[in-house]
């Protein structure tokens, strides 16, 4: 079934039409009785007015001498026979000269002139003489016909308006359908929340309390598995910090630059970004988290970020250039703190020993920017796509550099709360990536420091 | 400088104990609340490190009974939740410092020594840097074995860079302590003060991280 709307007016059509014509076929069989009884009776009274004239004055005359009476329209005619069936006394043109019908009272069906008739027969006690009449059928039929057809006719024409008002009212009663229809096909992935129909017919409340259940029944089986994953993370967070104890304990009594030793914090460093970031991620949903926005000063916490991370980048040896001035935006602290790290930290993981890191501010009419921009080996267009995702990591697992994945999935979270977007470009060292976060210029802020700068 | 350790996980006291003991602290582990609470009252450490997730008597509760009983022993929380909600409460009841888990053993480390020196004891008040000596009692510099003469604000300067040895303070933190004494400061103040500070000491040892800050660097 292709569609509910053309489906319906079809089958309410070819309904309305197959009744119509039943009732037609049976209009015309009752139209035909009732044609039969009133022919009938004017077969009737014509006999009975033949034979009052007869008894008024009997014909004298002889059968050839009597052709003169005929009527002409072909559409009745009558034969006066004597008493002893003999002798054709008088008759109308139409009439053969041979008896139209068995001399037995009553009506009969007969053919002659090349037309079925109807005869009526009857003795006439006060003269006799037996009086035939006859009428052509196909009168009466012609007379229902036409009434008939004027009906069916009626419904024919009437077929296409039906269609239009059918197709109207179905769409009218299919509109809540349509409605929720939208509501599905505009829903997001993450969103969960029930259906919102006002007042729907109960064939629908069925359905969208269906799909309300399901729906709740998803959100709550995802809010378990997140929930699971953040306990899980934060239940390791005490074992990684004994790990790093234990760690730093067995360096003090081995000689210095250990390789084993070295692996074991490299990878002990690993878990417990890991753990941060998967912790963060499930802090920083927005059903999570409540952001306390406050005018921040961009720059100084990038400035702030950079100067927390500046011995990761003396220890890769890269350089890294700052600039900005004061630019006031709407935001969470802590949020907007973890943005700029993830990012810092990102361009740091991905640039080579050596290679060039810069972080800028600044602002225009509508927007303040965040851009930060390394000399490393940049990011192929098919991959821009993709780095949102959670867990996906640049260059696979295989990947060196690679850090748990999770980084940019956090950072577009951050950036979907405080409405700010995000966008790769190439940067100005020539290979490398530059990411721009693009914060909405707020009011609020402006006005906090009105010349823009602190 | 004795220092009373309260953490369920043994693995984790066990290894922080060590650590802590290695860094020259007197460690006494207690594993629950109420031992701790006891272990105040009959023997009050300097120090005191509180998990917030005893077995027993929620963390909060214990800095609570703590704080109404004894205002005075510094303390810093360790906790694996770290909700900034969790941290305001911790430091509102009375905390000194706060630290989630996983943490690095020198960040515990420098944040306990922080807390020390503000008890004001001969050994915590001293802070050394190479041959630098500065000593937070008297707000007195020496290098080498020679004085060295500080303004009040070149003071506040070198403390927070010593303080904070090897790290990047940003312009805005440092202008931060410059602020602290309650007057205007102009625009290039820091710059001026970082210029004398280099004078006396020495060009290289406050090294200038281009358009972040500045960092004391020594051997």
């Amino acid at each position: 079934m292709k569609s509910i709307r053309s489906y319906l007016v079809i089958a309410v059509l070819s309904a309305i039409t197959l009744t119509s014509f039943v009732a037609a076929l049976y209009g015309y069989r009752t139209s035909v009785a009732a044609a039969q009884t009133l022919f009938d009776a004017q077969l009737s009274d014509t006999a009975s007015l033949i034979a009052a004239l007869l008894a008024a004055q009997p014909p004298q005359t002889t059968p050839e001498a009597d052709r003169g009476l005929t009527p002409s329209a072909g559409q009745a005619a009558f034969q006066i026979w004597t008493e002893d069936q003999q002798r054709l006394i008088l008759y109308s043109a139409d009439a053969p000269a041979t008896a139209i019908a068995p001399f037995e009272p009553g009506f009969h069906d007969r053919n002659f002139n090349g037309q079925r008739w109807r005869v009526l027969v009857r003795h006439a006690q006060a003269s006799d003489h037996w009086i035939l009449v006859a009428q052509r059928a196909d009168t009466r039929y012609l007379l229902a016909d036409s009434i008939v057809m004027e009906s069916v006719l009626a419904v024919v024409i009437s077929l296409p308006v039906a269609a239009l008002f059918i197709w109207i009212i179905v769409g009218h009663g299919l509109r809540l359908l349509a409605r929720l229809a939208s509501q599905l096909r505009h829903k997001k992935a993450a969103d969960l929340s029930p259906l919102d129909l006002d007042d729907p017919p109960e064939e629908l409340a069925v359905i969208v309390a269906a799909v309300n259940a399901l729906l709740n029944r998803l959100a709550r089986s995802f809010a378990r598995e997140r929930r699971l994953t953040a306990d899980a993370a934060h239940e390791l967070r005490t074992p990684i910090a004994a790990l790093k104890i234990h760690l730093h304990n067995l360096a003090a009594k081995l000689p210095p630059g250990d390789p084993t030793l070295a692996q074991l914090q490299a990878e002990a460093t690993r878990l417990e970004h890991l753990i941060t970031q998967i912790l963060l991620l499930y802090r920083m949903e927005p059903e999570h988290y409540r952001a306390t926005m406050e005018v921040l000063d961009l720059t100084e916490i990038a400035r702030q970020t950079v100067a927390n991370r500046y011995a990761e980048f003396e220890c890769k040896e890269q350089e890294i250039h700052f600039e900005g001035h004061s630019q006031p935006i709407l935001g969470d602290r802590f949020a907007i703190t973890t943005l700029v790290d993830n990012l810092v930290a990102n361009a740091s993981r991905y640039t080579p020993m050596g290679g060039q890191i810069a972080v800028a501010t600044s602002a225009t009419t509508e927007r303040v920017i965040l851009e930060i921009s390394d000399s490393g080996p940049g990011m192929a267009e098919s991959e821009r796509e993709r780095v949102f995702d959670r867990f996906y990591r640049i260059g696979g697992d295989r990947n060196p550099a690679s850090g748990s994945g999770l980084g940019l999935s956090i950072v577009k979270l951050i950036a979907d709360l405080h409405r700010a977007t995000i966008r790769f470009g190439a940067s100005a060292f020539g290979t490398g990536l530059s990411v721009r976060v693009e914060f909405p210029l707020s009011e609020e802020a402006a006005v906090a420091t009105p010349d823009g700068s602190a | 400088m004795r220092l009373l350790l309260v953490e369920d996980d043994t693995s984790l006291a066990a290894g922080l104990s060590l650590a802590l003991r290695n860094k020259g602290f007197a460690v006494n582990h207690v594993a629950r609340g109420d031992h701790a609470l006891l272990a105040v009252q009959t023997d009050p450490p300097d120090l005191m490190i509180l998990d917030l997730g005893l077995p027993d008597i929620d963390g909060l509760d214990v800095l609570r009974q703590l704080r109404n009983t004894n205002r005075t022993i510094p303390v810093l929380i360790l906790t694996a939740r770290d909700t900034t909600s969790e941290k305001i409460a911790g430091l509102d009841l009375g905390a000194d410092d706060y630290l989630a888990k996983p943490f690095d053993i020198d960040e515990l480390d420098a944040r306990l020594r922080a807390m020390s020196r503000r008890l004001g004891s001969a050994t915590g008040s001293i802070l050394t840097a190479g041959d630098l000596s500065l000593n937070l009692a008297t707000r007195e510099l020496t290098k080498g074995d020679q004085p060295v003469d500080l303004s009040r604000r070149e003071y506040a300067l070198l403390r927070a860079l010593m303080e904070n040895r090897g790290k990047v303070l940003t312009r805005e933190a440092l202008e931060g302590k410059l602020y602290a004494w309650g007057e205007e400061v102009a625009s290039n103040a820091l710059e001026v003060h970082i210029h004398h500070l280099r004078r006396k000491l020495s060009a290289d040892v406050i090294k200038t991280v281009r358009g972040i800050g500045y960092s004391l660097r020594l051997p």
